[in-house]
């Protein structure tokens, strides 16, 4: 294949790095309290939201693994991964909730403790660290695997490069550098993909992609293909569970200006929607070009640098650099938020000022960094593998958020219940049936677990405790049975 | 069953196409935003 010179792609890197990392210090200089720092001061407008939004959700996934499942689910599995934008775009009307409901909120665990009490919020802040983590190692992961594909470097050096850079910028500028450097990065993943995916089409062709796939590997063309249909199911549900219980999104709903919520998450899951057929149709192009990559992960970069060249090595590497730390950053800077508010604030340190706060944060990004780092040194597992496993906890979370914020008979007992259950009966299909079928095993068991609590319970939640944000909720709020709703 | 080559056009066609008009929109609205005062 063809590869960039090891010292082109340092270049790159330092370059963009430099641009980053002095952009989120210039962001960062008006940030004063926690709230500037964790939350961009509340008050971010319509385009930035909606690019932010679009950007954390592009990941090295979307640039990676869409090519790779497709290469292996093929038609199915371009559409499926698409079908993760319907996360986006029904979280919208949850958005808008979730900051009428909790004007002065910062993160999902505020949600969770105060909604169900302390034992369902344990469960999630278990669930959601397990997701965090395995997301940023699987983000950091693909940055070691994307540098040594296109330029040769080692897989440490390239992975603890961009690791470094997003810890940078995020500790510098907190969110509203995260965000704005969201907006370019958005801007310069859309023009790489469409730049590809037009030499794709004009130098390969749809017709010749389709004849020599339907010759050496059919089934990728086979809409009956039943692993496959499975996947699009499974990753509706993972999709959705991702983006419900991950503070990376609550913390934006947060961080929008009251009233936007919802329309930048509509824009965002639109405009995300057609993204990941785009990458996935180039890995179609692989047994046309004769491209046969060692490790599906890799079919992406592979035929990108055997359509573009040289020039095409550097625009690959560009555009997944870019992904990758619009989505880093993002959860650097949420999770960063949920060790700081729920571990610190809420179990260690009740009584923190706002400023030692914002200290605790900043030192918490960088912990964070490092632990990722440490995590990333094995290469483990292909990034699919890794990915699919975190979705047995994520679809858990799907029906308790859900029933948590618009209903109010749902109690804490029964919410805690459906995470742990939902996620053990996600595990089981996972290591007995497949990664395909994880979340959708997890989010059934969930539902019936919730239906069954909603049937037997009689308990009202009063939505002012989310208001007024008590911090002192080692019982949850609930009322004596009424009939108001 | 496999899905026929038109469908295949039109599906990665919809798709490019969509994703050309992404950036018009996000530029559009971040001058909107900026005009109105309303960035951040």
């Amino acid at each position: 294949m063809t590869q960039i010179d090891t010292p082109v792609a340092l270049g790159i890197l330092a370059l963009f790095g430099i641009l980053w990392v002095s952009f989120g210090w210039w962001l960062g200089r008006s940030n004063r309290t926690a709230d500037d720092f964790m939350l961009a001061g509340r008050n971010v407008g319509l385009a930035m939201a909606s690019a932010t939004a679009m950007a954390t959700w592009i990941t090295s996934n979307t640039t990676l693994v869409a090519p790779q499942l497709t290469y292996q689910f093929g038609i199915w599995g371009m559409i499926g991964y698409s079908m993760a934008a319907l996360g986006l775009i029904l979280f919208a009307p949850m958005a808008q909730r979730i900051k009428q409901l909790m004007p002065q909120g910062y993160t999902c665990g505020d949600f969770i403790r105060i909604r169900f009490g302390r034992p369902a919020w344990y469960v999630f802040l278990v669930v959601s660290f397990f997701y965090a983590i395995g997301w940023l190692v699987s983000l950091g992961m693909a940055g070691g695997i994307l540098l040594q594909a296109l330029s040769g470097l080692n897989y440490i050096v390239g992975m603890t490069t961009i690791l470094a850079v997003c810890v940078a910028y995020t500790l510098f500028g907190g969110l509203r550098a995260v965000i704005a450097t969201d907006f370019i990065q958005t801007l310069i993943i859309l023009v790489g993909v469409l730049v590809i995916a037009f030499v794709c089409l004009r130098d390969v062709g749809l017709d010749t992609i389709y004849q020599s796939v339907s010759v050496q590997q059919p089934q990728l063309l086979n809409l009956l293909f039943p692993a496959a249909i499975m996947f699009l199911f499974n990753n509706i549900f993972f999709g959705i569970g991702e983006i419900f219980h991950s503070n990376v999104w609550w913390s934006r709903a947060f961080a929008f200006r009251a009233g936007i919520g919802k329309r930048a998450y509509l824009i965002a899951g639109l405009l995300w929607l057609p993204i990941p057929i785009v990458t996935g149709f180039i890995a179609l192009a692989a047994p046309a070009l004769g491209v046969f990559p060692p490790s599906p992960d890799m079919v992406g970069p592979l035929v990108a640098a055997q359509l573009l060249g040289d020039i095409g090595a550097v625009v690959v590497f560009i555009v997944v650099f870019a992904a990758l730390a619009s989505s880093l950053d993002s959860l650097l800077a949420a999770s960063s938020d949920l060790l700081t508010e729920d571990i610190y604030k809420g179990l260690i340190n009740p009584g923190v000022s706002k400023q030692k706060l914002l200290i605790i944060s900043r030192r918490t990004v960088l912990l964070l960094g490092v632990a990722t780092w440490l995590l990333c040194l094995p290469r483990m597992t292909t990034l699919g593998a890794l990915l699919n496993f975190t979705g047995a906890f994520v679809a858990s979370t799907i029906w308790p958020i859900t029933f948590g914020l618009f209903h109010t008979r749902l109690n804490g007992t029964t919410a805690a219940l459906a995470m742990a259950l939902g996620t053990l009966c996600g595990l089981l299909a996972y290591f007995q049936i497949g990664f395909y079928v994880a979340a959708l095993f997890s989010c059934l068991t969930s539902f019936l677990v919730c239906g069954i609590g909603l049937w037997r319970s009689d308990a009202r939640f009063e939505w002012r405790l989310l208001t007024d944000m008590e911090r002192d909720n080692t019982q949850p709020g609930h009322l004596e049975p009424s009939n108001e709703h | 069953m496999n899905i026929n080559p038109q469908a295949f056009e039109w599906l990665v066609y919809a798709a490019v196409l969509i994703t050309c008009t992404s950036p018009c929109v996000l530029v559009g609205l971040l001058i909107n935003d900026y005009l109105k005062g309303k960035l951040w």
